[in-house]
């Protein structure tokens, strides 16, 4: 049975029965943390919950999984009398055996009997259950039927409170791309027919010919909106990926003997589905290395007159042209002289650096090792590698601590990595499209503005002094005696300021971000490629690249393979 | 089906009708294994390849591999690629990264003049567009011409030349679209 088919429905029982699972931990992490008792409305939702994964898992022929399922859902009418300490006992071990079933979901082996740490997570429910008269059944043919609608299991959970339908459709993620791919062709197609009509009018102007401007007009216009909407699809909400934080800060808390209230903010907040997707990583090394080294022993926060709980934050939101997460914490901040310590250990000179210039020193591979300032769990992952993982996305990271108050992390991303507003640049002669994510502005410049310090660029502008880099230096496209350029386009992200030297802007349009065959290398300083209206392919200048590169690199890349 | 169509040419036996009516599942599997069967002959004994000219020798690549074949339109440089990468260039709303052979084999970059093409090249799911001067012919070569390169002539960087084939028209080297499409540097 390992047909396409298959696969496929396999595919959607695995991730529905790990949704089932999430929402079902929420709602008792809820409870618990409320430390109530279980409402009408809390019970409805679990057995509902329970009864889908029991009846999916049925039909699947996963007869453990049906079968704890079942087990759970029992357990739940040992529940119902308002009793909070009574329902304690079953909050917290419904919570364990999903951390079991949990665990087999992620791992991708579901197995097709209990194993012993189920049946000892199950025991003490099937207890409960037996105690409050429940009778014990095994999952009959007719509930499994019914459990198993064609209807996906999470709109059926999900819908249920509601009485109604549900408002999503799933659709097939090769489907959305080949809408994509055909959005964007034809975004460029009519890109191409504009140009031309916008040449035919100016060269013979007419009536026929206006009002072909106009239709047109309207036409790009209505375009403009499916296109949106279209790209739209792929923008994904982010609060699945905070909320599944809530228990791993619990467990991790608990482990630590640390007192953690955990928030999540902002989960209507929407990223691109590939960020969405690989967000739980980075997030997760953070998350770790919050509770682990920011938040404080309770006894040491008493001491120090803060409250015995600390909070830690994870929160979404939208910023002009990037969508932001930040994990915040109000632990006991980055102790900078550590930092200074350990890099001096390394041999980095920190005399004159300012404080958030040594705070990004954190994120140099190999500085948070385990004797490091911020060792995770002896796990040897550093913050290099988040750090890492964010620019992979597209994205970059910055860190702020206040000693004493707390440390936020906070990870940037562009709107939607498929779609993007991005300023058109010339270069030698050449164009480039600059993404606008991360541009702050494109500023003339006159006589003076450009120097030299030691054997890098400089640029001042209001007052302010930026590294700058020529375009043509590491495009390998500067002619020996390139002129002075007279424009600098200025790039903010992560903490770090570069200005981009160009000879002139030449237009701000929409551009479907298309990445790079892989026999073309990985070029410095390059995210992609696009198409413009005419047909030409023009590279996609790498703003987060640019950023995190240092001068010389960039000086010397288009040298490496002359 | 009892009798493999394929073997020596033989036809299989038409399918019978009952009473009057075909059955046409297995007329259609009769027409598609008579088909098959002369695939399999004719490839035995003869392939095609396109082919075509870079600085006066004349190389030859299978027509299945070939997706088409372009005029030369623009073509964008790409930073820092290697040399061999002359570029990438639209067809029809996706980029296509072109290479030359010229610059693998140590000759200068091609200035396209109006015969130079590229073939756009496919194998799986990759695809990549070559640059060559002109395009030919499609040559049609009996297996028995074909005969491993010299053996000098084949190192590491040319394990593209599969072979070289004696005609009437001269000789034709033929080319691994595979290894051709593996662009080392």
């Amino acid at each position: 049975m390992t047909t396409p088919e298959f696969r496929e429905i396999l595919d959607d029982y695995l991730s529905s029965s790990r949704e089932l699972l999430e929402r079902s931990e929420e709602t008792l992490l809820a409870v618990e943390s409320a430390e109530a008792a279980l409402t009408a409305e809390d019970l409805a939702g679990l057995k509902r919950l329970f009864h889908t994964l029991k009846g999916n898992s049925a039909m699947m022929g996963f007869d453990a999984v049906a079968g704890a399922a079942h087990v759970m859902e029992d357990a739940l009418s040992a529940s119902g009398r308002g009793d909070a300490a009574a329902d304690e006992e079953v909050v917290l071990l419904l919570l364990a055996a999903i951390g079991r079933l949990s665990a087999a979901f992620r791992s991708g082996e579901v197995p097709e009997t209990p194993p012993p740490e189920w049946a000892e997570a199950l025991a003490d429910l099937s207890r409960l259950a037996a105690a409050a008269g429940a009778a014990p059944a095994a999952p009959s043919a007719r509930e499994a039927r019914t459990g198993a609608v064609p209807a996906p299991a999470a709109e059926d959970a999900g819908s249920g409170a509601l009485g109604g339908r549900s408002r999503f459709l799933r659709v097939s993620y090769a489907s959305l791309e080949s809408l994509l791919e055909l959005s964007g062709e034809m975004h460029i197609l009519l890109a191409g027919v504009a140009d031309r009509v916008r040449r035919l009018a100016t060269r013979s102007p007419s009536e026929e010919a206006d009002a072909l401007s106009e239709s047109l007009e309207l036409l790009l216009r209505t375009f403009g909106l499916l296109e949106r909407e279209v790209f739209a699809t792929r923008l994904v909400p982010v609060g699945t990926v905070l909320s599944r934080f809530r228990r791993l800060v619990r467990d991790l808390a608990l482990e630590l003997g640390k007192e953690v209230d955990f928030v999540a903010q902002g989960g209507e907040t929407t990223f691109d589905k590939s960020v969405v997707d690989e967000l739980g990583e980075p997030l997760l090394h953070l998350v770790r290395n919050a509770l682990d080294h920011g938040l404080e022993q309770p006894a040491e926060r008493e001491a120090r007159g803060k409250p015995r709980r600390g909070t830690l934050t994870l929160a979404a939101r939208q910023a002009s042209s990037l969508a932001e997460v930040a994990i915040l914490d109000d632990g006991a901040g980055i102790d900078l002289e550590r930092v200074r310590r350990r890099a001096a250990e390394m041999g980095i000179r920190t005399a004159e650096m300012d404080e958030a210039s040594l705070l990004e020193l954190v994120f140099l591979p190999a500085f948070s090792t385990r004797q490091g300032v911020s060792a995770l769990s002896g796990r040897g992952v550093g913050l290099d590698v988040v750090k890492a993982s964010v620019e992979r996305l597209g994205g970059t990271v910055r860190v702020r601590s206040v000693p004493g108050r707390g440390t936020e992390f906070r990870l940037a991303f562009p709107l939607s990595l498929a779609l993007s507003n991005a300023l058109l640049v010339s270069v030698d002669g050449e164009t480039y499209a600059l993404p606008v994510s991360f541009l702050e502005e494109t500023v003339r410049l006159e006589e003076g503005d450009l120097h030299r310090v030691a054997a890098h660029g400089v640029i001042t502008v209001r007052g302010r002094v930026i590294p700058a880099v020529d375009a043509g230096a590491f495009l390998g496209s500067a002619r020996p005696a390139a002129g002075r350029r007279r424009f600098a386009s200025i790039l903010t992200g992560g903490g770090r300021q570069k200005a981009l030297l160009v000879d002139r802007p030449l237009e701000t349009l929409r551009i479907v971000v298309k990445p790079l065959d892989e026999s073309l290398g990985k070029p410095l300083g390059i995210a992609g490629a696009t198409l413009l209206g005419d047909g030409r392919v023009v590279m996609i200048l790498d703003a987060v690249g640019l950023l995190e590169a240092h001068l010389e690199e960039l000086q010397t890349a288009a040298g490496r393979e002359l | 089906m009892d009798s493999d169509p394929g073997a020596k040419g033989s036809s299989p036996p038409e399918p019978a009708t009952v009473e009057g009516t075909v059955d046409l599942l297995a007329f259609a599997d009769w027409v598609s294994a008579g088909q098959k069967g002369r695939a399999t002959v004719e490839a035995a004994e003869e392939k095609t390849y396109v082919a075509f000219l870079i600085d006066r020798e004349e190389y030859g690549l299978p027509v299945e591999n070939v997706r088409e074949v372009l005029r030369v339109g623009e073509v964008t440089r790409v930073p820092q690629a290697p040399a061999h990468i002359r570029g990438v260039t639209n067809v029809r709303g996706s980029i296509l990264p072109v290479v030359e052979i010229r610059t693998r084999i140590g000759l200068a970059p091609l200035d396209p003049g109006p015969s130079a093409r590229i073939l756009v090249l496919e194998v799986g799911e990759r695809a990549l567009g070559l640059l060559v001067d002109r395009v030919t012919r499609v040559a049609k070569v009996r297996v028995s011409e074909i005969e491993p390169p010299p053996a000098e002539v084949v190192t590491a960087r040319t394990d593209y030349v599969v072979g070289v084939a004696k005609g009437a028209e001269g000789l034709l080297i033929l080319l691994d679209p595979a290894r051709t499409l593996v662009v080392k540097g």
